[in-house]
């Protein structure tokens, strides 16, 4: 039994004091969030993605503070959840969609893709958009890019509640910066 | 001609199966927990990657291949038992990865909490890695203890049994690492795979899992199986199991920013290097450990058993080598063999000995020990008829 719990501890240990710990932090209008992606060994690249809480509409969002990474970051406004990944070395923007939607497909809740269609942000990235859809979710799929660096952004919110969030979602993207 | 030589298996030696004893249920109940939780992952994984996940399994298999060649034969003086070994593969690959998974994820994700990404992403690998792997891996150790301590007789058993969880533990660190690297490659499944494992296979391969566990494996049999007194025991095992700790800490910490990137490379084969130094001269110790122990079972037995010369030869892998080599001048083309097969009659012989002894029975009349020292004697004889003429050296005598 105690060699049992032995084992256990040091997951038990984690999860419980991570749980204690609050996960969110509010994010000021005008806060910086800069992710460095670098690419696989053989392409040698590196890149930046550069979030910024925007002004107008700017107030409730905040991050999930356990949940960021180096290059990745998630933000939550209302009910959305926005998930904002930066990708180096990407050869082609197209290919790299289809990816992200087989990445969501299988995911957990998994999400699936219908429809995928050129789209220029408000800040002048282009790249793709497609609609997500699952059981008790919906959301958009973005995949921008400069270069051979890329932007997956995932916004994912309860069925029927993502409507209502489309503008701070689409204000959130004219400040969105791929380096 | 060949004289006929006889194999004994004493009944128990080597299997693993022990049901009336309690860890061995929870070895059980734990593997099946590993196995839904990493079954999982790959099941998955072989649906959506195929191609790319085969080749990392096929790589890593023959990683894996190499080290259970090299630590299939660290033990000069004992074959430690493949259910035992397997077991202990078993525990590093499913059990142990699946509570580090979960126990390394949400340290890093607390980390992040408390003291932001920039610090998590720098230090959390040299903070959660050595921290909550080396304890699960040591602990497969301390299972396998309670499970079959009849195949504890030495130290070096531990660093064996040690090695191969860590073993476990890398082969399915590496599928996982493929895998997540696989899938979060921009462009193929094929090149995420590909390149983290080579990188993970070149870099730190070598001098990665098995080494630390192997360390702490060797302080946990060093406390079950020394005659010395408890402080002594279990603080040598502490002190292993922290120096485990240490090694794969010194791996995971992060190169100095300073460090210009052409020379970050270097910089890890050093580390790896300094971490296989450190593992060499405790696996020496333990080897020279063992042959006082062998010397000290063969003590008094004939030369038509074992001859001072051939004491000697039996101390390490160089020494045997060398009196394998020589034995070409002695007994011809045949030489070679001929020393090979006798120095493991040999080891053999001392075997059954020391298990006789453990069982308080008396050697001359023990069946294993009987047909060990036969064999023994068969081989000597094959050996005399194939000495070629007018070399008289180490002629044996009663």
């Amino acid at each position: 039994m105690a060699l049992a719990v032995a084992v256990f501890l040091p997951a038990v240990l984690w999860t419980q004091w991570n749980n204690a710990v609050p996960g969110e932090e509010q994010l000021a209008r005008g806060a910086v969030i800069s992710l460095n992606a670098v690419g696989s060994p053989e392409t040698g690249s590196t890149g930046q993605v550069r979030l910024v809480i925007p002004d107008e509409g700017g107030d409730g969002w905040r991050t999930a503070t356990g949940q960021n990474r180096q290059s990745s970051a998630v933000l939550v406004h209302g009910s959305v959840w926005v998930e904002v990944r930066a990708v180096a070395g990407v050869g082609d923007l197209s290919v790299l969609f289809e990816r992200q939607s087989r990445e969501l497909g299988n995911g957990d809740p998994a999400m699936f893709t219908t429809g995928r269609a050129q789209y220029t942000s408000p800040a002048g990235l282009t790249g793709y958009r497609g609609p997500l859809t699952g059981e008790r979710y919906g959301g958009m799929l973005y995949v921008l890019g400069n270069g051979d660096v890329a932007a997956v952004v995932v916004a994912r919110a309860p069925l029927g509640r993502l409507d209502g969030e489309a503008a701070s979602i689409e204000r959130l993207l004219a400040l969105l910066e791929v380096s | 001609m060949t004289d006929q030589t006889t194999r004994v298996v004493v009944e128990g030696q080597g299997t693993f199966v022990r049901v009336r004893r309690p860890a061995y249920w929870l070895y059980v109940g734990l593997v099946g927990f590993g196995l839904v939780h990493i079954g999982e992952t790959l099941t998955g994984a072989v649906r959506e990657l195929s191609t790319a996940l085969w080749i990392a399994i096929l790589l890593n298999g023959a990683l894996a291949a190499v080290f259970i060649w090299i630590l299939g034969r660290m033990d000069l003086f004992e074959r430690e038992p493949a259910a035992v070994r397997a077991a202990a593969f078993i525990w590093g690959g499913l059990v142990a990865t699946s509570v580090a998974i979960i126990a390394n994820n949400n340290l890093l994700s607390l980390l992040t909490k408390m003291y932001g990404v920039p610090f998590a992403t720098k230090w959390g690998p040299a903070i959660a890695g050595p921290l909550n792997e080396e304890w699960v891996k040591t602990l497969g150790v301390v299972v396998l203890v309670l499970i079959v301590r009849e195949h504890f007789h030495r130290s070096l058993d531990g660093l064996i049994y040690g090695a191969f969880c860590g073993l476990g533990f890398q082969v399915v660190e590496n599928l996982t690492y493929a895998i997540n690297f696989a899938v979060a490659n921009p462009n193929s499944d094929l090149a995420g795979s590909l390149s983290i494992t080579i990188t993970r296979i070149l870099v730190g391969g070598p001098w990665s899992h098995p080494i630390y566990s192997g360390v702490a494996g060797l302080g946990v049999a060093f406390a079950v199986t020394s005659k010395r007194s408890p402080l002594v025991r279990y603080g040598v095992a502490c002190g292993l199991f922290l120096a485990a700790w240490s090694m794969h800490l010194l791996w995971n910490l992060p190169m100095p920013d300073w460090l210009p990137d052409i020379l970050v490379v270097f910089a890890a084969y050093g580390k790896g290097a300094l971490i296989l130094v450190f593992f060499l001269v405790l696996y020496r110790y333990a080897l020279h450990r063992d042959w006082q122990w062998f010397g000290d079972v063969m003590d008094g037995q004939p030369e038509t058993i074992i001859t001072p010369e051939e004491m000697s030869s039996m101390r390490n892998l160089r020494t045997r080598k060398r009196a394998r080599k020589q034995a070409e001048f002695v007994y011809g083309t045949t030489g070679k063999k001929l020393v090979s097969r006798m120095q493991r009659a040999q080891t053999d012989l001392a075997d059954a000995l020391a298990r006789t002894r453990r069982a308080r029975q008396n050697p001359e009349t023990a069946m294993d020990v009987v047909v060990a020292s036969m064999n023994v004697r068969a081989v000597r004889k094959e050996m005399e008829a194939s000495r070629l003429p007018g070399v008289r050296q180490n002629v044996p005598s009663e």
